[in-house]
């Protein structure tokens, strides 16, 4: 028992002091490695003066590449990396033109495979301007790694080289390594979706729901029709809510009448998400003729779908907006409720 | 001495011979369990008492700290595994595209004095999509006003199901020049009540809750919503960090220079909050089972919250209570949900500065924690919770519950247990160990984890000062916060559920 108290005390002390010298020593290192930093905040500075002479014809390619040492690429790298993205094509080609002589591309390839996820990530998006075939092998082979941070930036930088990534075929990367929440994923789908809608319209018929989400997503953001028909069989028939909710979003967006019959479908769905994204179809895409079955969606029993249909009424001219007005009179309290509240936001 | 001594052990025996008595004319059975009881003397007795407290103590500052440790542990795991972390420009670069819109909720009483401020330096985050809503809960003072004069606003419609029930709702106002600003005047409520109202109104998959006297970094919601966009499925809840204000410089709603305080008080809570964000939420966070979520800074799926019926309005603890309510909805629905904490995004606030308004707020807390705690005991041990009901539920027991009343018993009997003899040098100096030294090892450990990952202070004198404040902060402060969650417990037992007011010097 003594022996169990005594250690407590004593291992108590130690955790202490020892805390305590360590942080003397951090205190002491910060001392030391504040004059480095400013050393390398000086160093990004005198690169950024560089750079920017070089852009303004101030001082020639070969001047430059000479007062680059080794330990200068990475920060080079970096604030070119950022540059690239605010230029217009001319000074972008030149800056091009000057990453291509003073980095290292090998270290640069060997670097995407050491470091932190985040490190790697951000030297995806830093070598895009490349368009070395070895950069680019170097990207696909990313495409494995496990982390999803990294698979995106390689994904996109692949895009960024214009490399043909195919959709099917990373979207099943993406399954296999549980990425397909992540909202990157949308967006580099989106960023491809011009190029193949047919690839899309296929990934409707996956079993897996996220992807269908996906591919719908992605039609709808494109305002494709090329997957009107497959995207209007899914919204009516896919079991999944999620999945039909997205679809009927999708037609929303595309905005064309020939989704009509799907809207009407999914306007007495039994989730409610789905029946107020088919209101808010209707609207955008201006189904009139829908406007009987708007008004009795004011009635529905989940409150968003009443307030979708009755913003509906209004984008639907003339026609919806008196059928609002009447409802607003109504005797159903519920009703005349929501038209009321829809008017006077519409207003306001 | 010697008399003393012998009047304790005469009051003992006495004692037990009373009771003793009066148990053996109660029952037969217990006549026939004392009977069994070997013959002790009234010395053994009072031993075997002392040994008894000493020991329910110590395993008490034995599990209090080993539960700390296992928190410091996993954070400085997660912090090392973090890797380098964008500047605000890279992560608008980076995630720009694909955020999630969010409603910032205000809830906002008697903040004439901060308000303004506040509202402007949200205006300015740099968010893609986002939209304010600040609701004027039955404020006594200028609130509503201030707001007016300094925004222009007007009255407006803004159509909502009102799901959650609320207070009246007097009126919604919007600015003309930000559109991205809301005002709702309501009657008075409380702040669940109001937070409840501003997620009626609000029409963002996500919301995040923002106490009014609080400024947020411009680029706090760029990085706190980074969990939802790497699982938007998943993620349901994102903490972020709240660090003490005081004594920074403060430029239009912005924290531009952080300097340390020269009130020790404010110093000590820098510490405490270090320990709170840096090594706790973090720790628990690593481990699966936050319990708690700070209603400074928390983001939330709008629809989670609606589910558990929002914030509830009886409690004064009602961050931690609907993080309680998420983990028993998430879980009874066997639905796979992760809450996280993220250290980098930064909600700066004002720490009272007086002795009255911080033991006021401590007091509140612990009444909040035990509040949620009781409603919820049912969770406690139950692996159907996962690590929330095991982990989690178990250290609020422990350091909440449990903790401070043990530790402040500790502080009573021990050296009166020591002094007359009753207990032994080791046994003083390991509950020394424990409530003193221990705590040292842990304000500096979280001291250095800010140093070794986020190096939020730039001058290594701060470093300097700060590392003095955690050594001294165990030595006074920290039996002064255990004080004050005993009577908090009190206040509790009797039903207290006043808030309490804090001066503010404003920003």
């Amino acid at each position: 028992m003594s022996v169990a108290l005594t250690s407590i005390w004593v291992a108590s002390a130690a955790l202490a002091g020892f805390s305590v010298i360590l942080m003397i020593y951090l205190i002491l290192r910060r001392i030391i490695l504040d004059y480095f930093r400013r050393s390398r905040s000086k160093r990004a500075e005198r690169l950024k003066t560089l750079i920017f002479n070089y852009l303004n014809d101030d001082l020639k390619l070969d001047a430059f590449a000479k007062r680059i040492r080794a330990k200068d690429q990475r920060v080079l790298l970096s604030l070119a990396g950022r540059l690239i993205r605010g230029l217009k094509s001319a000074p972008q080609q030149k800056l091009i033109i000057l990453l291509n002589k003073t980095i290292d591309l090998k270290v640069q390839i060997k670097e995407l495979s050491e470091g932190s996820d985040a490190e790697r990530a951000a030297l995806c998006s830093q070598l895009t301007w490349a368009k070395n075939t070895d950069v680019n092998e170097a990207f696909w082979s990313l495409l494995k790694d496990p982390s999803s941070e990294v698979v995106l930036s390689a994904a996109n930088a692949l895009i960024d080289c214009g490399q043909p990534l195919e959709l099917v075929d990373f979207l099943q990367i993406a399954e296999a390594n549980d990425m397909l929440s992540h909202r990157g994923i949308r967006e580099l789908v989106r960023r491809v979706a011009s190029d193949q809608t047919d690839e899309l319209c296929t990934l409707l018929k996956h079993p897996n729901s996220a992807i269908v989400s996906i591919a719908a997503d992605a039609l709808g953001r494109i305002r494709s029709t090329q997957g009107l028909n497959e995207l209007a069989d899914v919204a009516e028939h896919n079991p999944n809510t999620d999945v039909r909710s997205s679809c009927i979003r999708a037609l929303g967006l595309i905005g064309h009448p020939e989704a009509g019959w799907a809207v009407t479908i999914c306007l007495e769905d039994e989730a409610w998400p789905v029946r107020a994204q088919a209101a808010i179809a209707a609207g955008r895409i201006g189904l009139v003729d829908l406007i009987p079955l708007l008004s009795v969606s004011l009635n529905d029993s989940e409150w968003w779908v009443r307030f979708r249909a009755a913003e509906a009424l209004l984008q639907l001219g003339d026609a919806g907006s008196e059928v609002l007005s009447r409802a607003t009179n109504s005797s159903d309290t519920q009703k005349a409720t929501i038209a009321n509240l829809a008017i006077m936001e519409a207003q306001a | 001495m010697g008399n003393l001594f012998t009047q304790i052990i005469d009051t003992v025996d006495r004692l037990y011979t009373a009771g003793i008595t009066m148990l053996a004319t109660s029952t037969n059975r217990i006549a026939e369990l004392t009977a069994f009881l070997p013959n002790l003397s009234s010395n053994e007795i009072a031993v075997i008492c002392a040994l008894s407290i000493g020991w329910i103590i110590l395993a008490n500052g034995v599990f209090l700290n080993l539960t700390y440790l296992l928190q410091l542990i996993m954070a400085y795991k997660a912090l090392r595994r973090r890797g380098r972390i964008p500047d605000a420009t890279e992560a608008w670069w980076r995630l720009h595209e694909q955020t999630v819109p969010m409603s910032i909720l205000v809830p906002a009483y008697a903040e004439e004095a901060t308000i303004v401020e506040s509202v402007r330096s949200l205006l300015a985050l740099q968010y893609p999509t986002f939209e304010i809503i600040v609701v004027c809960d039955g404020s006594p003072d200028r609130t509503l006003d201030v707001l007016r004069e300094a925004f222009e606003l007007r009255p407006t419609v803004r159509a909502y199901d009102p799901a959650l029930e609320t207070e009246t709702i007097r009126g919604i106002y919007d600015a003309p020049r930000y559109n991205r600003l809301l005002v709702i005047d309501k009657d008075n409520g409380g702040k669940a009540d109001a937070l409840n109202a501003a997620i009626n109104v609000a029409r963002c998959p996500l919301v995040c809750a923002v106490d009014a006297d609080s400024l947020l970094e411009s680029d706090s919601l760029l990085r706190v919503v980074q969990p939802f966009v790497e699982d938007i499925d998943k993620v349901v809840a994102v903490g972020g960090t709240i660090r003490v204000a005081n004594g920074c410089t403060i430029e239009r709603g912005r924290v531009t220079d952080i300097h340390l305080p020269k009130d020790i008080l404010s110093l000590f809570q820098i510490i405490e909050y270090l320990r709170a964000f840096l090594m706790a939420r973090l720790g628990w966070s690593e481990l699966g089972s936050m319990m708690m979520i700070s209603g400074a800074f928390g983001i939330f799926k709008r629809s989670i919250l609606l589910d558990v019926g929002g914030y509830s309005r009886n409690t004064v603890g009602e961050d931690m209570e609907v993080i309680l309510k998420i983990h028993r909805l998430m879980s009874d629905a066997d639905r796979d949900y992760q809450m996280r904490f993220i250290p980098e995004p930064v909600c700066w606030t004002e720490a009272p500065r007086n002795l009255r308004d911080m033991g006021n707020q401590r007091k509140r807390w612990a009444r909040g924690s035990l509040e949620s705690f009781f409603r919820h005991r049912d969770m406690l041990g139950r692996f159907k919770y996962g690590f929330a009901g095991s982990l989690g539920y178990l250290n609020i027991l422990i350091t909440d519950v449990l903790g401070p009343p043990l530790e402040v018993l500790g502080y009573l009997t021990i050296p009166i247990l020591y002094s007359v003899g009753l207990l032994n040098i080791d046994f003083l100096l390991a509950f020394l160990g424990l409530t003193f030294v221990f705590g040292i090892f842990l304000s500096v450990g979280s001291l250095i984890l800010e140093e070794m990952e986020l190096k939020r202070y730039s001058n290594p004198w701060d470093l300097a000062v700060l590392t003095y404040v955690a050594v001294i902060e165990n030595f006074g402060y920290r039996q002064l916060n255990n004080i004050w969650r005993v009577i908090g417990w009190w206040q509790y037992i009797r039903g207290k559920k006043a808030w309490g007011s804090m001066t503010r010097a404003g920003f």
